[in-house]
């Protein structure tokens, strides 16, 4: 009898497991392997590889060429006359796997400014915990290789922007181990683990078994209603240093609901405005997009995902591309510098 | 330490195979008394002090009662034991309340008035009101008082009933205490299936309801009345598989060690009028309030208005147990009234109401009051009550994730009526039991909310 019911436990968790693994795609995000661009010259994710989001958003994204989300397969060797070609760099927020990559902001950008008579490729680079040091690594080495006429910058945290510059990126070389235990185990037994011995914000779980009271020490985050404080001059000295092509930053922050309710002038516009002031009077475009963002939400079209259920800490969802491509495409249209139209 | 923590698992690891290593009773008990103070110390060690004054007081006053021989003299030793553990009660819970609703009357007399500088210490409410019930029996003379301090030590600060509940009496556990459990591998099974099944309860159905209850809460006059009433629904779900949750992992982790503790709930959402609620929701409570206090004031014995009164009485008390705001004296009041009127009209053979229009009506009573005992502030329970009378338009939202959740909870409760209540106990040798356990463990793992919750009843 004890052996019978020893068997149906070992079988029953067999079975069990087995059941995990086969929904877990459903719901568990994936890991896999990295390696390095020879042109970026940073970790990115694997040409043709599925990349599955299961979060806020539902979505699976189709690495392209040189690491990039929804990106195209091959390269177009050089752009033709018409066409205006962007690069979009930014962090997790830019890079969209949390949606299609039919709607992701690259392509939304490129068909918005088919649809107002402009020939747009956008290249998809940015990848999920990058900054300006990140940016201003790459940009140079992508430049001449894609033919980049707009470098367009989508941040949602002003921290992002603010430096100091180091000219390292954060992410030289391919973390330890990562690769080979993308390739050997299955997501969601990497996810189990990842749970237990991580936080959620991903720093190594410590376990507490002294007594209390404990006084709770929060990690500094960059909170949305205080503003940031840089020399907004040396940003965009080094960001004209990196290129000479056209830069446009769009600001795209996430949306708590106390903006919605209405709010006064908090240190974050301060901030903005300090951080426009000097981008513009560089040459550099800036485009506010915290009013279309909010305009969108009251008009219960929510521009953000909610990650875990919550309000604020989603990354963009379609809505909110929508209406960022938006914004970005009417400032093509409205400036005059080397923007080409499609031929009749 | 939570339940729900992996500090709490491996501590448990180490105390289930410490007490089951040892045959001698006073070094069992003396174990668990220590596992007990050390889980009360890692949330603040400075409050350990009230647990040991709540046990020296009403350890010796039951002695003093069961010695005197006068009845005065056991009434006065009795009050002894209800003023010190009320007044510690009161003063580290209800103090700052009353001085702040009474301020404004105090003020225009000219006394000035200062609140404490104190936090509430986790579940005082409920080892207070545990110490209460053993002297009061005790004086009733049901119970006779234990001779071994180190037993009633215990009793008061058993880590699984400690910081919320389930209430258990001094004659439940006390004679459990009084000897050392067999093994039970069967026992110790149904203990770890309980505890898991809780563990499911709170992080994987409360936590995601809450996700959505703690915003929409917060500012419910953004919200379109759809959200709100999506919002409260979601609040009654994790109120209930919150508590319960909790309940179970506590009474699972107590069976595991080889104690049984009372139930503490019956689907309460299945009640088809409020004294069915309250039979079902928090019995052991609901218990306690009817035993020491409702029958204390006497009960239904007199005429019907005493007793509405001493209805209401309990109920508003009740509420005020929950917490120190005036939206838990409402939510016990409307529970009160509730009660008083179906009272009122038992046994009425001209109105004869079919069963689903009682279960109907209860609930619709009960989520309104959710709605209240929810609300931080009185504004902010008019502004969502407006919401969702009103339905004026604001932002709609309906979150899958909790419309699942609350699909799950409806067939739960009606699973439960049917056959299938048998299988959802998970028996041992029932082919689906382990399949059932691995995806329900997988699953905590995997799909519970990022970051730590604390359990809502442990505010009170």
């Amino acid at each position: 009898m004890k052996k019978r019911l020893f068997c149906n436990w070992v079988l029953g968790v067999l079975v069990g497991t087995f059941l995990i693994a086969i929904t877990s795609p459903l719901f568990v995000r994936s890991y896999s392997a990295l390696q390095i661009d020879p042109v970026r010259n940073v970790p990115v994710h694997l040409r043709g590889e599925h990349y599955r989001w299961r979060s806020e958003g539902y979505a699976t994204t189709r690495i392209g060429v040189m690491g990039m989300p929804g990106g195209p397969m091959i390269i177009p060797e050089t752009s033709s006359e018409n066409e205006m070609r962007v690069a979009l760099w930014g962090d997790s927020q830019a890079e969209g796997v949390c949606v299609a990559d039919s709607n992701k902001l690259h392509r939304q950008l490129e068909r918005m400014a088919q649809q107002a008579g402009l020939r747009l490729t956008v290249f998809p680079m940015a990848r999920s915990g990058d900054d300006l040091n990140d940016w201003l690594y790459q940009i140079p080495r992508v430049d001449s290789k894609l033919d980049i006429d707009v470098q367009l910058l989508l941040i949602a945290e002003l921290s992002d922007l603010a430096g100091p510059v180091s000219g390292k990126p954060s992410d030289l070389d391919l973390p330890a181990n990562r690769n080979s235990i993308a390739k050997s185990y299955p997501a969601f037994l990497i996810e189990a683990i990842r749970r237990i011995v991580r936080h959620p914000d991903d720093t190594p779980r410590s376990l507490r078994f002294g007594l209390g009271p404990v006084t709770s020490i929060m990690p500094p985050t960059e909170s949305i209603r205080v503003g940031v404080k840089s020399d907004w001059k040396s940003v965009a000295k080094s960001i004209e240093a990196a290129t000479n092509k056209q830069v446009i930053i769009v600001y795209a922050p996430n949306i708590p609901v106390g903006f919605l309710v209405g709010e006064g002038k908090t240190e974050v516009d301060h901030s903005v405005l300090a951080l426009k002031n000097e981008l513009t009077a560089s040459g550099i475009g800036f485009i506010d997009a915290r009013g279309p963002l909010r305009r969108s939400a009251a008009a219960n079209r929510w521009p953000h995902g909610f990650h875990n259920g919550q309000f604020g800490v989603g990354h963009l969802n379609a809505v909110g591309y929508e209406v960022i491509a938006k914004n970005v495409v009417q400032l093509f249209e409205q400036s005059d510098n080397r923007v080409a139209r499609i031929a009749d | 330490m939570q339940f729900s923590q992996i500090e709490f698992l491996i501590f448990f690891a180490f105390v289930f195979v410490a007490v089951w290593s040892t045959r001698k009773l006073a070094f069992r008990n003396g174990l668990l008394l220590v596992a007990s103070y050390y889980f009360y110390a890692y949330w603040d060690y400075r409050f350990c002090g009230l647990l040991l004054l709540s046990t020296f007081v009403d350890f010796s006053v039951a002695k003093k009662i069961d010695a005197a021989e006068q009845r005065a003299t056991r009434l006065r030793w009795l009050w002894v034991s209800v003023s010190v553990n009320l007044g510690v009660l009161g003063t580290f819970k209800y103090f700052n309340f009353f001085i702040d609703s009474l301020s404004p009357l105090l003020e225009s007399v000219g006394w000035g008035t200062q609140t404490l500088s104190v936090i509430l210490p986790v579940g005082i409410s409920f080892y207070t009101f545990q110490t209460l019930s053993y002297t009061i029996d005790v004086y009733r003379g049901k119970l006779q008082p234990t001779e071994k301090l180190l037993n009633f030590a215990l009793y008061v600060a058993f880590f699984p009933q400690l910081v919320a509940g389930p209430i258990v009496r001094a004659r439940e556990l006390l004679p459990q205490l009084a000897s050392v459990p067999c093994w039970s591998t069967r026992r110790c099974y149904g203990g770890f299936q309980l505890f898991l099944i809780g563990a499911v309860k709170k992080l994987l159905m409360a936590d995601r309801l809450g996700e959505m209850v703690d915003v929409v809460f917060a500012g419910p006059e953004t919200y379109a009345g759809t959200t709100v009433w999506l919002a409260a629904f979601a609040y009654a779900g994790q109120i209930y598989y919150d508590f319960s949750g909790y309940t179970d992992m506590a009474i699972g982790a107590a069976k595991m060690l080889g104690y049984r503790f009372p139930k503490n709930f019956r689907h309460p959402y299945l009640a088809t009028s409020f004294a069915d609620f309250w039979h079902r929701w928090h019995m052991t409570l609901s218990r306690w309030l009817r035993d020491y206090l409702y029958i204390s004031l006497g009960g239904n014995r007199g005429p019907r208005w005493i007793t509405y009164r001493n209805l209401m009485l309990t109920m508003v008390l009740g509420g005020l147990w929950h917490g120190a705001a005036w939206t838990f004296v409402l939510w016990g009041a409307i529970h009160g009234f509730a009660l008083c009127v179906e009272r009122a009209l038992r046994g009425r053979a001209s109105l004869i109401i079919p069963s689903v229009a009682k279960w109907w009506i209860t609930m619709t009573v009960v989520l309104f009051a959710w709605v209240i005992f929810r609300s931080p502030d009185i504004v902010t329970c008019q502004s969502t009550l407006y919401q969702m009378i009103g339905l004026p338009p604001g932002i709609h939202w309906h979150p899958p994730l909790v419309l699942g959740v609350l699909t799950c909870m409806v067939f739960e409760h009606l699973a439960w009526r049917t056959q299938l209540r048998r299988a959802m106990r998970l028996r041992a040798d029932a082919w689906y039991s382990p399949i059932v356990t691995v995806v329900l463990v997988w699953s905590l793992v995997l799909y519970s909310p990022l970051g730590f919750k604390p359990f809502v009843y442990f505010q009170f």
